[in-house]
Protein backbone atom coordinates (compact mmCIF):
# COMPACT_ATOMS: atom_id res chain seq x y z
CA UNK A 1 0.00 0.00 0.00
CA UNK A 2 2.93 2.30 0.78
CA UNK A 3 4.02 2.17 -2.85
CA UNK A 4 0.56 3.15 -4.04
CA UNK A 5 0.55 6.25 -1.85
CA UNK A 6 3.63 7.43 -3.71
CA UNK A 7 1.49 7.52 -6.84
CA UNK A 8 -1.26 9.66 -5.29
CA UNK A 9 -0.55 12.67 -7.56
CA UNK A 10 -1.17 10.74 -10.80
CA UNK A 11 -4.20 9.01 -9.26
CA UNK A 12 -5.70 12.41 -8.50
CA UNK A 13 -4.97 13.66 -12.03
CA UNK A 14 -6.54 10.49 -13.41
CA UNK A 15 -9.64 10.87 -11.26
CA UNK A 16 -10.09 14.47 -12.37
CA UNK A 17 -9.70 13.46 -16.02
CA UNK A 18 -12.28 10.71 -15.63
CA UNK A 19 -14.76 13.09 -14.00
CA UNK A 20 -14.20 15.76 -16.66
CA UNK A 21 -14.65 13.28 -19.43
CA UNK A 22 -17.81 11.84 -17.85
CA UNK A 23 -19.49 15.18 -17.22
CA UNK A 24 -18.64 16.75 -20.58
CA UNK A 25 -19.74 13.66 -22.50
CA UNK A 26 -22.93 13.50 -20.42
CA UNK A 27 -23.86 17.02 -21.52
CA UNK A 28 -23.15 16.19 -25.16
CA UNK A 29 -25.02 12.89 -24.86
CA UNK A 30 -28.05 14.64 -23.38
CA UNK A 31 -28.20 17.15 -26.24
CA UNK A 32 -27.77 14.38 -28.80
CA UNK A 33 -30.41 12.21 -27.09
CA UNK A 34 -33.06 14.90 -27.32
CA UNK A 35 -32.09 16.01 -30.82
CA UNK A 36 -32.07 12.52 -32.28
CA UNK A 37 -34.94 11.21 -30.15
CA UNK A 38 -37.26 14.06 -31.13
CA UNK A 39 -36.21 13.90 -34.76
CA UNK A 40 -37.81 10.49 -34.85
CA UNK A 41 -41.22 12.24 -34.55
CA UNK A 42 -40.52 14.60 -37.42
CA UNK A 43 -42.94 14.84 -40.31
CA UNK A 44 -40.06 14.99 -42.72
CA UNK A 45 -39.00 11.54 -43.82
CA UNK A 46 -35.44 12.73 -44.40
CA UNK A 47 -35.02 13.81 -40.80
CA UNK A 48 -36.43 10.53 -39.49
CA UNK A 49 -34.16 8.50 -41.73
CA UNK A 50 -31.13 10.56 -40.72
CA UNK A 51 -31.95 9.98 -37.05
CA UNK A 52 -32.27 6.22 -37.56
CA UNK A 53 -28.98 6.07 -39.47
CA UNK A 54 -27.28 7.96 -36.68
CA UNK A 55 -28.78 5.72 -34.04
CA UNK A 56 -27.90 2.47 -35.76
CA UNK A 57 -24.41 3.58 -36.65
CA UNK A 58 -23.36 4.76 -33.21
CA UNK A 59 -25.18 2.04 -31.33
CA UNK A 60 -24.12 -0.69 -33.67
CA UNK A 61 -20.37 -0.08 -33.78
CA UNK A 62 -18.10 -0.35 -30.80
CA UNK A 63 -17.14 2.72 -28.84
CA UNK A 64 -13.50 1.68 -28.95
CA UNK A 65 -13.47 1.70 -32.74
CA UNK A 66 -15.28 5.04 -32.85
CA UNK A 67 -12.74 6.53 -30.49
CA UNK A 68 -9.81 5.12 -32.42
CA UNK A 69 -11.31 6.39 -35.65
CA UNK A 70 -11.89 9.87 -34.32
CA UNK A 71 -8.40 10.18 -32.93
CA UNK A 72 -6.13 8.35 -35.33
CA UNK A 73 -7.99 8.18 -38.62
CA UNK A 74 -9.56 11.65 -38.95
CA UNK A 75 -6.14 13.38 -38.76
CA UNK A 76 -5.21 11.55 -41.95
CA UNK A 77 -8.03 13.54 -43.58
CA UNK A 78 -6.87 16.77 -41.99
CA UNK A 79 -9.27 16.90 -39.02
CA UNK A 80 -7.33 16.91 -35.78
CA UNK A 81 -9.17 16.98 -32.47
CA UNK A 82 -7.27 17.33 -29.22
CA UNK A 83 -7.38 14.06 -27.25
CA UNK A 84 -9.95 15.19 -24.69
CA UNK A 85 -12.28 16.56 -27.38
CA UNK A 86 -12.03 13.33 -29.35
CA UNK A 87 -12.81 11.37 -26.20
CA UNK A 88 -15.78 13.56 -25.34
CA UNK A 89 -17.12 13.34 -28.89
CA UNK A 90 -16.78 9.56 -29.05
CA UNK A 91 -18.31 8.93 -25.61
CA UNK A 92 -21.01 11.58 -26.04
CA UNK A 93 -22.08 10.55 -29.53
CA UNK A 94 -22.06 6.88 -28.58
CA UNK A 95 -24.11 7.29 -25.40
CA UNK A 96 -26.35 9.82 -27.15
CA UNK A 97 -27.51 7.12 -29.53
CA UNK A 98 -28.72 5.00 -26.61
CA UNK A 99 -30.21 8.08 -24.98
CA UNK A 100 -32.23 8.95 -28.07
CA UNK A 101 -34.16 5.71 -27.67
CA UNK A 102 -34.86 6.60 -24.06
CA UNK A 103 -36.29 9.95 -25.15
CA UNK A 104 -38.35 8.40 -27.92
CA UNK A 105 -39.81 5.64 -25.79
CA UNK A 106 -40.57 8.00 -22.91
CA UNK A 107 -42.55 10.27 -25.21
CA UNK A 108 -44.41 7.31 -26.64
CA UNK A 109 -45.27 6.26 -23.10
CA UNK A 110 -47.27 9.44 -22.45
CA UNK A 111 -50.93 8.50 -22.59
CA UNK A 112 -52.78 8.83 -25.85
CA UNK A 113 -55.36 11.03 -24.16
CA UNK A 114 -52.72 13.65 -23.57
CA UNK A 115 -51.93 13.80 -27.29
CA UNK A 116 -55.59 14.15 -28.10
CA UNK A 117 -56.23 16.77 -25.45
CA UNK A 118 -53.37 18.86 -26.85
CA UNK A 119 -54.88 18.54 -30.33
CA UNK A 120 -58.32 19.46 -29.03
CA UNK A 121 -56.85 22.64 -27.54
CA UNK A 122 -55.48 23.44 -30.98
CA UNK A 123 -51.90 23.30 -29.73
CA UNK A 124 -49.29 23.50 -32.42
CA UNK A 125 -46.83 20.67 -32.75
CA UNK A 126 -44.21 22.66 -30.95
CA UNK A 127 -46.57 23.51 -28.07
CA UNK A 128 -47.72 19.91 -27.87
CA UNK A 129 -44.19 18.68 -27.31
CA UNK A 130 -42.97 21.59 -25.24
CA UNK A 131 -45.89 21.93 -22.83
CA UNK A 132 -47.60 18.55 -22.80
CA UNK A 133 -45.48 15.62 -23.91
CA UNK A 134 -41.90 16.40 -22.89
CA UNK A 135 -42.70 17.55 -19.33
CA UNK A 136 -44.58 14.33 -18.72
CA UNK A 137 -41.91 12.21 -20.38
CA UNK A 138 -38.99 13.55 -18.37
CA UNK A 139 -39.78 11.70 -15.11
CA UNK A 140 -39.97 8.50 -17.15
CA UNK A 141 -36.57 9.17 -18.72
CA UNK A 142 -34.63 9.93 -15.57
CA UNK A 143 -34.09 6.44 -14.12
CA UNK A 144 -32.85 5.13 -17.47
CA UNK A 145 -30.68 8.18 -17.98
CA UNK A 146 -29.23 7.50 -14.55
CA UNK A 147 -28.28 4.03 -15.70
CA UNK A 148 -26.70 5.40 -18.85
CA UNK A 149 -24.77 7.99 -16.87
CA UNK A 150 -23.07 5.25 -14.86
CA UNK A 151 -22.53 3.27 -18.03
CA UNK A 152 -20.83 6.38 -19.40
CA UNK A 153 -18.55 6.65 -16.40
CA UNK A 154 -17.29 3.16 -17.10
CA UNK A 155 -17.10 3.76 -20.84
CA UNK A 156 -14.56 6.53 -20.26
CA UNK A 157 -12.05 3.85 -19.23
CA UNK A 158 -11.44 3.03 -22.89
CA UNK A 159 -10.27 6.61 -23.49
CA UNK A 160 -6.76 5.60 -22.47
CA UNK A 161 -6.51 4.17 -25.99
CA UNK A 162 -6.30 7.67 -27.36
CA UNK A 163 -3.63 8.91 -24.96
CA UNK A 164 -6.04 10.30 -22.38
CA UNK A 165 -4.58 9.41 -19.01
CA UNK A 166 -7.74 8.52 -17.14
CA UNK A 167 -8.09 6.64 -13.88
CA UNK A 168 -7.85 3.16 -15.38
CA UNK A 169 -4.75 4.09 -17.35
CA UNK A 170 -3.09 5.51 -14.24
CA UNK A 171 -3.72 2.24 -12.44
CA UNK A 172 -2.06 0.40 -15.33
CA UNK A 173 0.96 2.66 -15.00
CA UNK A 174 1.15 1.90 -11.28
CA UNK A 175 0.78 -1.82 -11.96
CA UNK A 176 3.60 -1.93 -14.46
CA UNK A 177 5.87 0.33 -12.43
CA UNK A 178 5.39 -1.50 -9.13
CA UNK A 179 4.38 -5.01 -10.29
CA UNK A 180 1.50 -4.92 -7.79
CA UNK A 181 -1.89 -6.13 -8.96
CA UNK A 182 -4.37 -6.21 -6.12
CA UNK A 183 -3.69 -2.82 -4.59
CA UNK A 184 -3.97 -0.53 -7.65
CA UNK A 185 -7.15 -2.27 -8.74
CA UNK A 186 -8.62 -2.07 -5.26
CA UNK A 187 -7.92 1.66 -5.10
CA UNK A 188 -9.56 2.49 -8.42
CA UNK A 189 -12.47 0.17 -7.64
CA UNK A 190 -13.22 2.31 -4.61
CA UNK A 191 -12.73 5.58 -6.52
CA UNK A 192 -15.06 4.48 -9.33
CA UNK A 193 -17.63 3.37 -6.79
CA UNK A 194 -17.54 6.73 -5.03
CA UNK A 195 -17.97 8.63 -8.30
CA UNK A 196 -20.83 6.33 -9.31
CA UNK A 197 -22.52 6.85 -5.93
CA UNK A 198 -22.43 10.61 -6.42
CA UNK A 199 -23.97 10.20 -9.88
CA UNK A 200 -26.73 7.98 -8.43
CA UNK A 201 -27.42 10.54 -5.75
CA UNK A 202 -27.63 13.26 -8.39
CA UNK A 203 -30.07 11.18 -10.46
CA UNK A 204 -32.28 10.65 -7.41
CA UNK A 205 -32.28 14.37 -6.81
CA UNK A 206 -33.30 15.10 -10.39
CA UNK A 207 -35.99 12.46 -10.18
CA UNK A 208 -37.50 14.08 -7.13
CA UNK A 209 -37.33 17.55 -8.63
CA UNK A 210 -38.97 16.62 -11.91
CA UNK A 211 -41.79 14.59 -10.45
CA UNK A 212 -42.68 17.21 -7.86
CA UNK A 213 -46.36 18.04 -7.96
CA UNK A 214 -47.01 15.66 -10.83
CA UNK A 215 -49.70 13.11 -10.45
CA UNK A 216 -50.03 12.19 -14.05
CA UNK A 217 -50.22 8.63 -15.24
CA UNK A 218 -46.60 8.73 -16.34
CA UNK A 219 -45.34 10.02 -13.01
CA UNK A 220 -47.22 7.35 -11.11
CA UNK A 221 -45.82 4.61 -13.32
CA UNK A 222 -42.32 5.55 -12.17
CA UNK B 1 -45.37 23.67 -39.30
CA UNK B 2 -43.94 24.05 -35.87
CA UNK B 3 -42.15 20.78 -36.00
CA UNK B 4 -39.79 22.55 -38.38
CA UNK B 5 -38.95 24.77 -35.44
CA UNK B 6 -37.78 21.70 -33.61
CA UNK B 7 -35.84 20.56 -36.60
CA UNK B 8 -34.26 23.93 -37.07
CA UNK B 9 -33.32 23.91 -33.44
CA UNK B 10 -31.75 20.48 -33.69
CA UNK B 11 -29.99 21.35 -36.90
CA UNK B 12 -28.55 24.45 -35.29
CA UNK B 13 -27.31 22.43 -32.33
CA UNK B 14 -25.67 19.88 -34.57
CA UNK B 15 -24.04 22.60 -36.63
CA UNK B 16 -22.74 24.42 -33.56
CA UNK B 17 -21.29 21.23 -32.14
CA UNK B 18 -19.67 20.39 -35.42
CA UNK B 19 -18.10 23.80 -35.97
CA UNK B 20 -17.09 24.04 -32.32
CA UNK B 21 -15.30 20.74 -32.70
CA UNK B 22 -13.63 21.84 -35.91
CA UNK B 23 -12.34 25.12 -34.54
CA UNK B 24 -11.06 23.48 -31.38
CA UNK B 25 -9.32 20.97 -33.59
CA UNK B 26 -7.88 23.61 -35.87
CA UNK B 27 -6.40 25.59 -33.01
CA UNK B 28 -4.44 22.67 -31.62
CA UNK B 29 -3.34 21.14 -34.91
CA UNK B 30 0.05 19.59 -34.35
CA UNK B 31 2.76 21.37 -36.28
CA UNK B 32 4.52 19.61 -39.10
CA UNK B 33 6.98 18.26 -36.54
CA UNK B 34 10.04 19.53 -38.31
CA UNK B 35 12.98 20.38 -36.14
CA UNK B 36 12.68 24.11 -36.80
CA UNK B 37 9.14 24.15 -35.49
CA UNK B 38 10.17 22.22 -32.40
CA UNK B 39 13.04 24.60 -31.72
CA UNK B 40 10.71 27.52 -32.00
CA UNK B 41 8.12 26.12 -29.64
CA UNK B 42 10.81 24.94 -27.26
CA UNK B 43 9.61 21.40 -26.66
CA UNK B 44 8.94 18.12 -28.39
CA UNK B 45 6.07 15.76 -27.62
CA UNK B 46 7.23 12.19 -27.26
CA UNK B 47 5.17 9.02 -26.99
CA UNK B 48 6.52 6.74 -24.30
CA UNK B 49 5.29 3.26 -23.47
CA UNK B 50 4.87 2.10 -19.92
CA UNK B 51 7.72 -0.37 -19.79
CA UNK B 52 10.45 -0.23 -17.18
CA UNK B 53 13.40 0.09 -17.43
CA UNK B 54 12.98 1.55 -20.91
CA UNK B 55 10.70 4.11 -19.32
CA UNK B 56 10.26 4.89 -15.67
CA UNK B 57 7.24 6.87 -14.49
CA UNK B 58 7.37 8.63 -11.16
CA UNK B 59 4.50 9.14 -8.75
CA UNK B 60 4.02 12.72 -9.84
CA UNK B 61 3.90 11.72 -13.51
CA UNK B 62 7.48 12.64 -14.39
CA UNK B 63 8.87 10.32 -17.05
CA UNK B 64 12.47 9.16 -16.98
CA UNK B 65 14.01 5.81 -17.89
CA UNK B 66 16.72 4.87 -20.36
CA UNK B 67 14.89 5.72 -23.60
CA UNK B 68 13.42 9.11 -22.62
CA UNK B 69 16.73 10.12 -21.01
CA UNK B 70 18.64 9.42 -24.22
CA UNK B 71 16.02 11.30 -26.24
CA UNK B 72 16.21 14.22 -23.82
CA UNK B 73 19.99 14.45 -24.18
CA UNK B 74 19.80 14.25 -27.98
CA UNK B 75 17.06 16.87 -28.26
CA UNK B 76 18.99 19.21 -25.97
CA UNK B 77 21.91 18.94 -28.38
CA UNK B 78 19.53 19.82 -31.20
CA UNK B 79 18.37 22.95 -29.42
CA UNK B 80 15.05 21.69 -28.07
CA UNK B 81 15.32 22.17 -24.30
CA UNK B 82 12.18 20.34 -23.18
CA UNK B 83 10.75 16.92 -23.78
CA UNK B 84 7.07 16.41 -22.99
CA UNK B 85 6.46 12.74 -22.53
CA UNK B 86 3.04 11.33 -23.24
CA UNK B 87 2.55 7.88 -21.82
CA UNK B 88 0.51 5.82 -24.29
CA UNK B 89 -0.41 2.19 -24.69
CA UNK B 90 2.00 0.09 -26.69
CA UNK B 91 -0.46 -0.34 -29.56
CA UNK B 92 -1.04 3.41 -29.81
CA UNK B 93 2.57 4.39 -30.43
CA UNK B 94 2.76 3.85 -34.18
CA UNK B 95 -0.73 5.24 -34.93
CA UNK B 96 0.15 8.30 -32.83
CA UNK B 97 3.21 8.90 -34.98
CA UNK B 98 1.35 8.41 -38.22
CA UNK B 99 -1.45 10.76 -37.19
CA UNK B 100 1.17 13.26 -35.94
CA UNK B 101 -0.25 13.16 -32.47
CA UNK B 102 3.34 13.19 -31.24
CA UNK B 103 6.62 14.36 -32.76
CA UNK B 104 8.51 11.17 -31.98
CA UNK B 105 8.25 7.93 -30.03
CA UNK B 106 10.75 6.22 -27.83
CA UNK B 107 11.00 3.40 -25.26
CA UNK B 108 11.69 -0.08 -26.39
CA UNK B 109 10.06 -0.02 -29.82
CA UNK B 110 12.34 -2.63 -31.43
CA UNK B 111 13.47 -1.93 -34.97
CA UNK B 112 11.54 -4.49 -37.04
CA UNK B 113 11.00 -4.69 -40.81
CA UNK B 114 7.20 -4.69 -40.46
CA UNK B 115 7.26 -1.49 -38.43
CA UNK B 116 9.73 0.10 -40.82
CA UNK B 117 7.03 0.06 -43.47
CA UNK B 118 5.04 2.66 -41.51
CA UNK B 119 7.60 4.69 -39.59
CA UNK B 120 11.29 5.57 -39.69
CA UNK B 121 13.83 4.91 -36.94
CA UNK B 122 16.93 6.60 -35.63
CA UNK B 123 20.11 4.55 -35.24
CA UNK B 124 19.67 1.98 -32.43
CA UNK B 125 19.78 3.50 -28.97
CA UNK B 126 19.04 0.58 -26.66
CA UNK B 127 19.91 -3.08 -27.18
CA UNK B 128 19.36 -6.00 -24.91
CA UNK B 129 19.23 -9.79 -24.81
CA UNK B 130 15.97 -11.70 -24.61
CA UNK B 131 14.82 -13.57 -21.52
CA UNK B 132 12.29 -16.08 -20.19
CA UNK B 133 10.81 -16.25 -16.74
CA UNK B 134 9.96 -19.77 -15.57
CA UNK B 135 9.11 -21.61 -12.37
CA UNK B 136 11.98 -22.14 -9.94
CA UNK B 137 14.42 -24.81 -11.12
CA UNK B 138 13.08 -24.62 -14.70
CA UNK B 139 11.17 -27.97 -14.40
CA UNK B 140 10.46 -28.18 -18.14
CA UNK B 141 14.05 -27.26 -19.01
CA UNK B 142 13.12 -24.43 -21.38
CA UNK B 143 16.18 -22.60 -22.65
CA UNK B 144 15.24 -21.61 -26.21
CA UNK B 145 12.13 -21.01 -28.31
CA UNK B 146 12.86 -24.32 -30.06
CA UNK B 147 12.40 -26.08 -26.70
CA UNK B 148 8.89 -24.66 -26.50
CA UNK B 149 8.18 -25.60 -30.12
CA UNK B 150 9.29 -29.19 -29.54
CA UNK B 151 6.99 -29.78 -26.57
CA UNK B 152 3.43 -28.99 -27.58
CA UNK B 153 2.23 -29.16 -23.96
CA UNK B 154 4.21 -26.09 -22.99
CA UNK B 155 2.43 -22.76 -23.10
CA UNK B 156 4.01 -19.34 -23.08
CA UNK B 157 2.87 -15.74 -22.76
CA UNK B 158 4.09 -12.53 -24.32
CA UNK B 159 2.55 -9.26 -25.43
CA UNK B 160 0.48 -8.87 -28.58
CA UNK B 161 2.50 -7.92 -31.64
CA UNK B 162 5.72 -7.99 -29.66
CA UNK B 163 8.98 -9.18 -31.17
CA UNK B 164 8.89 -12.22 -28.87
CA UNK B 165 5.69 -13.43 -30.49
CA UNK B 166 7.34 -13.39 -33.91
CA UNK B 167 10.46 -15.14 -32.56
CA UNK B 168 8.30 -17.90 -31.16
CA UNK B 169 6.22 -18.41 -34.31
CA UNK B 170 9.33 -18.44 -36.51
CA UNK B 171 10.88 -21.15 -34.33
CA UNK B 172 8.14 -23.71 -34.45
CA UNK B 173 5.92 -22.64 -31.56
CA UNK B 174 2.31 -23.03 -32.63
CA UNK B 175 -0.24 -20.25 -32.24
CA UNK B 176 -2.29 -22.04 -29.59
CA UNK B 177 0.74 -22.41 -27.35
CA UNK B 178 0.95 -18.62 -27.05
CA UNK B 179 -1.38 -16.84 -24.67
CA UNK B 180 -1.30 -13.10 -25.14
CA UNK B 181 -0.89 -10.94 -22.06
CA UNK B 182 -2.28 -7.42 -21.78
CA UNK B 183 0.72 -6.11 -19.87
CA UNK B 184 3.86 -7.61 -18.32
CA UNK B 185 2.59 -7.81 -14.72
CA UNK B 186 -0.47 -9.72 -15.93
CA UNK B 187 1.84 -12.11 -17.77
CA UNK B 188 3.80 -12.72 -14.59
CA UNK B 189 0.56 -13.36 -12.71
CA UNK B 190 -0.34 -15.97 -15.34
CA UNK B 191 3.00 -17.65 -14.74
CA UNK B 192 2.59 -17.53 -10.96
CA UNK B 193 -0.89 -19.00 -11.16
CA UNK B 194 0.23 -21.78 -13.48
CA UNK B 195 -1.83 -20.64 -16.47
CA UNK B 196 1.34 -20.62 -18.60
CA UNK B 197 4.79 -22.22 -18.26
CA UNK B 198 6.97 -19.54 -19.83
CA UNK B 199 6.95 -15.75 -19.77
CA UNK B 200 8.94 -14.17 -22.63
CA UNK B 201 10.05 -10.54 -22.84
CA UNK B 202 13.12 -8.36 -23.18
CA UNK B 203 15.84 -9.37 -20.73
CA UNK B 204 15.91 -6.13 -18.81
CA UNK B 205 12.14 -5.85 -18.68
CA UNK B 206 11.89 -9.38 -17.29
CA UNK B 207 14.69 -8.84 -14.77
CA UNK B 208 13.17 -5.57 -13.57
CA UNK B 209 9.76 -7.16 -13.10
CA UNK B 210 11.12 -10.19 -11.24
CA UNK B 211 13.06 -7.93 -8.92
CA UNK B 212 9.94 -5.91 -8.12
CA UNK B 213 7.76 -8.97 -7.63
CA UNK B 214 10.36 -10.58 -5.41
CA UNK B 215 8.76 -14.03 -5.77
CA UNK B 216 11.20 -16.83 -4.86
CA UNK B 217 9.18 -19.39 -6.85
CA UNK B 218 10.20 -17.81 -10.19
CA UNK B 219 13.53 -17.57 -11.99
CA UNK B 220 14.98 -15.97 -15.10
CA UNK B 221 16.56 -17.63 -18.17
CA UNK B 222 18.86 -15.05 -19.78
CA UNK B 223 20.05 -14.74 -22.46
CA UNK B 224 17.76 -16.87 -24.60
CA UNK B 225 20.06 -18.23 -27.29
CA UNK B 226 19.17 -18.49 -30.96
CA UNK B 227 17.36 -15.16 -31.21
CA UNK B 228 18.88 -11.84 -32.24
CA UNK B 229 19.45 -9.12 -29.73
CA UNK B 230 16.53 -6.71 -29.66
CA UNK B 231 17.45 -3.17 -30.57
CA UNK B 232 15.19 -0.17 -30.19
CA UNK B 233 15.51 3.31 -31.61
CA UNK B 234 13.62 6.56 -31.55
CA UNK B 235 10.81 6.49 -34.12
CA UNK B 236 9.52 9.25 -36.36
CA UNK B 237 6.78 9.94 -38.87
CA UNK B 238 8.03 8.71 -42.24
CA UNK B 239 7.98 12.25 -43.70
CA UNK B 240 10.40 13.56 -41.09
CA UNK B 241 13.59 12.33 -42.75
CA UNK B 242 15.43 15.61 -42.17
CA UNK B 243 14.54 15.56 -38.48
CA UNK B 244 15.68 11.95 -38.26
CA UNK B 245 19.00 12.77 -39.97
CA UNK B 246 19.69 15.56 -37.47
CA UNK B 247 18.72 13.24 -34.61
CA UNK B 248 21.09 10.53 -35.86
CA UNK B 249 23.93 13.00 -36.04
CA UNK B 250 23.41 14.23 -32.50
CA UNK B 251 23.01 10.66 -31.24
CA UNK B 252 26.33 9.72 -32.87
CA UNK B 253 28.04 12.62 -31.09
CA UNK B 254 26.51 11.49 -27.82
CA UNK B 255 27.76 7.95 -28.36
CA UNK B 256 31.27 9.16 -29.29
CA UNK B 257 31.62 11.42 -26.24
CA UNK B 258 30.80 8.65 -23.77
CA UNK B 259 27.79 10.56 -22.50
CA UNK B 260 25.57 7.87 -23.97
CA UNK B 261 27.15 5.12 -21.86
CA UNK B 262 26.75 7.29 -18.77
CA UNK B 263 23.01 7.54 -19.41
CA UNK B 264 22.09 3.96 -20.28
CA UNK B 265 24.43 1.88 -18.12
CA UNK B 266 22.86 2.79 -14.77
CA UNK B 267 19.62 1.31 -16.16
CA UNK B 268 21.41 -1.97 -16.93
CA UNK B 269 21.78 -1.56 -20.70
CA UNK B 270 25.10 -2.34 -22.34
CA UNK B 271 26.43 0.62 -24.32
CA UNK B 272 28.97 -1.61 -26.08
CA UNK B 273 26.22 -3.88 -27.44
CA UNK B 274 24.38 -0.88 -28.84
CA UNK B 275 27.47 0.63 -30.43
CA UNK B 276 28.11 -2.64 -32.27
CA UNK B 277 24.90 -2.50 -34.37
CA UNK B 278 23.43 -0.23 -37.02
CA UNK B 279 19.88 0.43 -38.14
CA UNK B 280 20.68 -1.14 -41.49
CA UNK B 281 21.26 -4.47 -39.72
CA UNK B 282 17.51 -4.59 -39.03
CA UNK B 283 15.87 -2.42 -41.64
CA UNK B 284 18.12 -1.80 -44.64
CA UNK B 285 17.17 1.41 -46.40
CA UNK B 286 14.67 2.57 -43.76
Amino acid sequence: MQEILEYTPILITGTITTIELTLASAVLALIVSFTVGLSRFSRLRMVRVAAVIYLEFFRGTSAIVQMFFMFFVLPLFGVTFPPLVAGILACGLNLGSYGSEVVRSAILSVGRGQHEAALALNYSNYQRFRYVLIPQAIPVMIPTFGNLLIELLKLTAVASLITISDLTFMSQIIRVQTALTLEPFLVILVIYFIIASVLVWFTKLAERKFSKGRHTAAAKEV
Amino acid sequence: MTITKLEKCSRAIALTLFTAGLTMGAVSTVSAGTLDDLREQGYATVAVANEPPYSDIKGDGYVSGAAPDVARAVMKKLGVPELRAKVVGYGAMIPALMARRVDMATSGLYIKPKRCESIIYSEPDLCGAEAFAVKKGNPLNILTYEDIGNNKNVTMTTCAGCAEEAYALERGVSKDQIKIMTDPPSGMKMLQQGRVDVFALSGLGTADLLKKMNDPSLEIVMPVTGVPMGCAGAAFNSDDTAFRAAYDEALAELKASGEFAAIVEPYGFSAAATLAVKRDDFCPGN
